[in-house]
């Protein structure tokens, strides 16, 4: 019986050709964090703090991605819309096939303690989390409330300049330790780099949170907005070099969560 | 009765041949007998008996004639017999463990029962005419006064080479025969094709007496021990245990190292006697020599119990191997299977990902030169590796040398090859008309039509993925499945195309429509193997499962430490086998191999050899002479226990390497095994020597079949058998039944 199972176990397999298959999925894609929040004028969903600069910002990283990188990610087309946008909801099963999840205006979340053990369940499965555009000391208040929920065992901690993430493709360390900072289209056109600039979002901040292996697992970036050097790569105000030096950062996270 | 009837005993009917001795002609005799029936056939159709009557009357009637004419001619027995008091006969004595054993409580040795059945009568008969030598034998034969001169216990049997000097006797005096008492356990395995071939030419016909039960009652046997010689540091290994069981329902089988336990398993036995296999996985554990002992629990009231266990040495090779993967693309695939091996204190994943088009990424590097160009540069930087796994790369991105070194790395080096599917992967990569395509286990498809794509299924095993370490996700068989059943699904698959008669599927990959294709195929080639998995998926099994689950991890270590185990270090050692029971000459097969891995034979070698109370003994290293980097390796090994060799191999002066093996000498072992009796093979010795076999309770006719012998000195006789009253009796028997029918018949 044993022989025969052997036979059919290799019999099987060698009938088998031309297994249909459809085309391949994208490998990479942003999925955004949609999370409750505490909005300047509510609660809800944060005023939607967490759509902020969408779909226009992973329009246009999703083009750098391509053009920069061998990772195989979808082709936003011609213009941004809404599908350019993989939605991502706390609690959602489905951020467990999106190992690269991105929040913005996190200085407005509020994760209650079930979606913080799920955020950290994501994290520890292996899971990196990229927050961005938060600025000043009430911000950080707010971010930390709900950090503190995630990790309540871990804290965050500078990443330092030559960390391997800021050289995975990218030498971005000399950034780092110049501390350039990554304006938002606002301030650039009050004609300031920095957001609550006299309540501590003067200077920006590359922390992270780092797993037992010293892994880093969530990439912090206080003071800064990333996502605005995104979504106005087209537009003539804002200085290329600092879309240039956004699209680095968010290359380099992507390439680091799907190294480590 | 037979020899009052025919005049003659059956023996001497069995060896003797018939004949007419009137030297009347035989067409004679067919004319007469047709005549004869033309007669009857004639008398009977004047005769108003009816058709039926007439048949059976006319038969009787012909009967009688063809009898009667037989007799006429004279029926004769030519006989050969051997002469009285000028021929031996040899009878051998199993005088070894095996025959020193009682096979139900109280009950006397096989050797006592088979001397005292000997003794009734049947030595006597053959004295009578013969001188009766007697013999013993164990591993080799030696001729004793009687048989109360037997003492049992020898550590082994060779009936080969008992008979071998014993019908040497032939040249020097008349062998009639040789009577061969044992149970046919030949430990050594001496009687081999072309020493029954030469024991069939002596003419000296072995009678041969089986002594013992032909199936023990109440044994467990533990008939085999399979393990590697050889595991990596940190992997699973498995043992094959081969159980020969009666009517037991359950048992249990332990391993021990050194006396601690460190693996057990319940068994349950079905269908009777018959042999049972048993899989039992243990953590190679950490670098040095593992002094294994195997052991099935005894049956209530199993007697036997010499045979429940058996020893294996294994050595476990500490050096960490070191695997490279290329990949192509950054993908999850490549992320989840580093995390999965890493911390691994046994295992260094070396990667390189082609991060953009111009850029390898590079990770778990010893140096920064290390792969600098995505993939090694010279053969000797490849051969470092144990095994490659290549992802989403296309085949163009190697060039030919080092498609061809990828060739040698297999062949060789004994490395595996593990490639995974992808967009730029297997097929869709042109890795279906490179230089490693014949190696692949399957003929990659290389048509215009992706063979990459997505494909929801559930990977599952097949019966050879149930019997390898890479299909183990938890110790229990039902829990294995389970395992496996409730996996996450994968998403993607890439057509293998037609797998290669060698290939061995382990994974499938199954719809939930239950469409099924191979999902890890592997084959060998030459020293190493290749291995093809058709997803790039199995991250799920990571991130959708509890960050405590670790399945996912468990089936990539499992993966890569089998992908490591063939690889051949330059300098090795393998014993023969790793147990040497009872025997002194303990042999090796040493091995040495430069750079490149191929064959040093002008070495300079130092072979020391230990033995277990650490002081050294002889032993010897000779090239094989045909120039393969093989030596020999013999070791003189006189006390049991655990023996050290280690050879050290230099080659112009520059150390090539050095080798450590263990084996285990035991003593009194051979003899526990296998103990019952062999009747076919003593039914075969027997028939190709011309001798009968014969069971210990019926050994009436054996005096009676050595006296017809054709051995010895022998003298030629005739019997006539026409006198015999059998005729006669047949002759009045069918006349007096004629008669009684007619007169039934009122036909007188």
């Amino acid at each position: 019986m044993v022989l025969c199972a052997l036979l059919s176990s290799t019999v099987a397999g060698s009938s088998v050709s031309n297994v249909s298959v459809t085309r391949p999925d994208p490998e990479f894609r942003i999925a955004r964090l949609v999370y409750n929040g505490n909005s300047y004028f509510g609660g809800g969903r944060g005023g939607e703090a967490w759509a902020t600069d969408a779909p226009e910002a992973e329009f246009h990283l999703t083009h750098g991605i391509r053009r920069l990188t061998r990772i195989d990610t979808f082709d936003p087309g011609d213009k941004p819309d809404r599908d350019d946008v993989e939605l991502i909801g706390t609690l959602d099963d489905n951020a467990y096939n999106y190992p690269f999840l991105y929040a913005v205006e996190v200085g407005r979340w509020s994760l209650d303690d079930q979606e913080a053990r799920w955020l950290r369940e994501y994290l520890d499965r292996g899971g990196f989390l990229m927050v961005d555009d938060f600025h000043g000391d009430d911000q950080w208040a707010t971010f930390f409330d709900s950090f503190q929920r995630v990790f309540p065992d871990k804290e965050w901690k500078e990443i330092p300049p030559d960390h391997e993430v800021f050289h995975v493709l990218f030498d971005l360390s000399q950034k780092v330790r110049e501390k350039t900072q990554i304006p938002g289209i606002v301030a650039l056109r009050s004609g300031v780099t920095c957001e609550e600039c006299s309540y501590g979002g003067a200077v920006p901040h590359w922390r992270g949170v780092f797993d037992g292996n010293g892994r880093l697992m969530v990439a912090i970036n206080f003071n800064m907005d990333l996502g605005d050097s995104w979504e106005e790569a087209d537009t003539p105000g804002y200085p290329q070099t600092l879309t240039a030096l956004g699209y680095r950062f968010a290359i380099s996270y992507a390439l680091y969560a799907m190294t480590h | 009765m037979m020899q009052f009837l025919l005049g003659a005993s059956a023996e001497a009917f069995r060896s003797g041949e018939l004949a007419f001795a009137r030297g009347w002609p035989m067409w004679l005799f067919w004319t007469l007998l047709a005549a004869g029936l033309a007669a009857i056939v004639i008398s009977m159709a004047r005769r108003q008996l009816g058709w039926w009557r007439s048949a059976v009357v006319g038969v009787l009637q012909v009967a009688f004639l063809a009898i009667a004419l037989v007799l006429l001619w004279r029926p004769v027995l030519r006989l050969e017999q051997i002469r009285e008091r000028q021929n031996v006969v040899a009878v051998l004595f199993d005088d070894s463990g095996s025959m020193n054993t009682s096979d139900s409580t109280n009950a006397p040795v096989r050797r006592d029962l088979a001397v005292a059945a000997l003794q009734n009568d049947v030595l006597q008969q053959i004295g009578a005419r013969s001188d009766v030598r007697f013999f013993s034998f164990s591993d080799h034969a030696s001729p004793i006064d009687s048989a109360q001169d037997l003492h049992g216990g020898a550590q082994s049997t060779s009936i080969g080479e008992a008979l071998n000097t014993v019908t040497q006797m032939a040249a020097s005096v008349p062998l009639a025969a040789v009577v061969l008492v044992t149970d046919g356990a030949d430990t050594t395995n001496s009687l081999d094709e072309a020493e029954m071939a030469h024991l069939a030419t002596t003419g000296i016909p072995v009678h041969t007496i089986g002594v013992g039960p032909e199936q023990p009652e109440n044994d467990l046997e533990l008939t085999q021990l399979q393990l590697p010689s050889t595991a990596v540091a940190g992997s699973t290994v498995r043992a094959t245990l081969s159980i020969r069981h009666q009517n037991q329902k359950l048992g249990r089988v332990r391993l021990y190292d050194a006396g601690r336990l460190i693996a057990a398993q319940d068994v349950q036995f079905t269908g009777g006697a018959g042999l049972a296999t048993v899989q039992l996985e243990f953590p190679a554990g950490e670098s040095g020599v593992r002094d294994l002992r195997a052991a099935v629990d005894a049956a209530p009231n199993e007697t036997r119990l010499g045979n429940n266990e058996r020893h294996a040495v294994m050595e476990v090779d500490g050096t960490r191997r070191s695997v490279l993967y290329i990949e192509g693309e950054p993908r999850w695939e490549y992320k989840f299977l580093r995390r999965a091996v890493e911390g691994d204190r046994k295992l260094r994943l070396a990667s390189a990902v082609r991060a953009t088009p111009n850029r390898y990424y590079r990770q778990g590097l010893t140096s920064g030169e290390e792969i600098e160009d995505g993939f090694p540069t010279r053969a000797e930087d490849l051969f470092v590796y144990s095994a490659v796994i290549i992802g989403s790369l296309e085949a163009s991105a190697l060039s030919t040398d080092q498609q061809q070194w990828l060739k040698d790395f297999v062949d060789r080096r004994g490395g595996s090859l593990l490639m995974l599917a992808g967009r730029d992967g297997l097929g869709d990569g042109g890795w279906g008309r490179v230089a490693i395509t014949p190696l692949l286990p399957s003929k990659l498809p290389g048509g215009s039509d992706p063979s990459y794509g997505m494909r929801k299924s559930q990977a599952s095993l097949t019966q050879y993925g149930r019997e390898s370490v890479v299909g183990r996700l938890a110790a229990d068989d039902a829990a294995n499945e389970k395992a496996w059943k409730e996996l996450p699904p994968l998403t993607d698959y890439q057509d293998l195309g037609e797998l290669r008669p060698g290939a061995i599927v382990l994974l499938d990959s199954v719809t939930p429509d239950g469409k099924s294709a191979p999902l890890l195929v592997t084959q060998r080639y030459g020293r190493g193997s290749t291995w093809l998995l058709a997803t790039a998926s199995t991250w799920h099994w990571q991130m959708s499962l509890p960050k405590e689950d670790q399945r996912h991890e468990t089936f990539w270590k499992q993966l890569l430490y089998t992908l490591v185990a063939p690889a051949m270090p330059h300098v090795s050692l393998q014993p023969e086998r790793s147990v040497f029971e009872d025997g002194t000459a303990v042999t090796l097969e040493g091995e040495v191999l430069d750079k490149s891995f191929m064959p040093v034979s002008q070495a300079e070698l130092q072979i020391e050899a230990k033995a277990p109370d650490g002081r050294d003994v002889p032993a010897r290293i000779e090239p094989s002479g045909r120039g393969d980097g093989r030596y020999t390796v013999a070791v003189d090994a006189r006390d049991p226990g655990l023996y050290q060799v280690h050879l050290t191999a230099t080659a112009g002066g520059e150390k090539v390497g050095e080798a450590l093996a263990h084996v285990r000498r035991v003593d009194g072992v051979l003899e526990q095994f296998g103990s019952w009796q062999h009747r076919p093979m003593l039914e075969r010795i027997a028939r190709e020597t011309g001798g009968r076999y014969w069971a210990l309770d019926d050994l009436a006719g054996l005096p009676e079949a050595i006296r017809y012998s054709h051995a010895g000195m022998v003298e030629s006789s005739t019997l006539d058998l026409w006198n015999a009253p059998l005729g006669f009796l047949l002759l009045a028997l069918l006349k007096s039944s004629e008669w009684l029918l007619r007169r039934f018949w009122r036909r007188l």
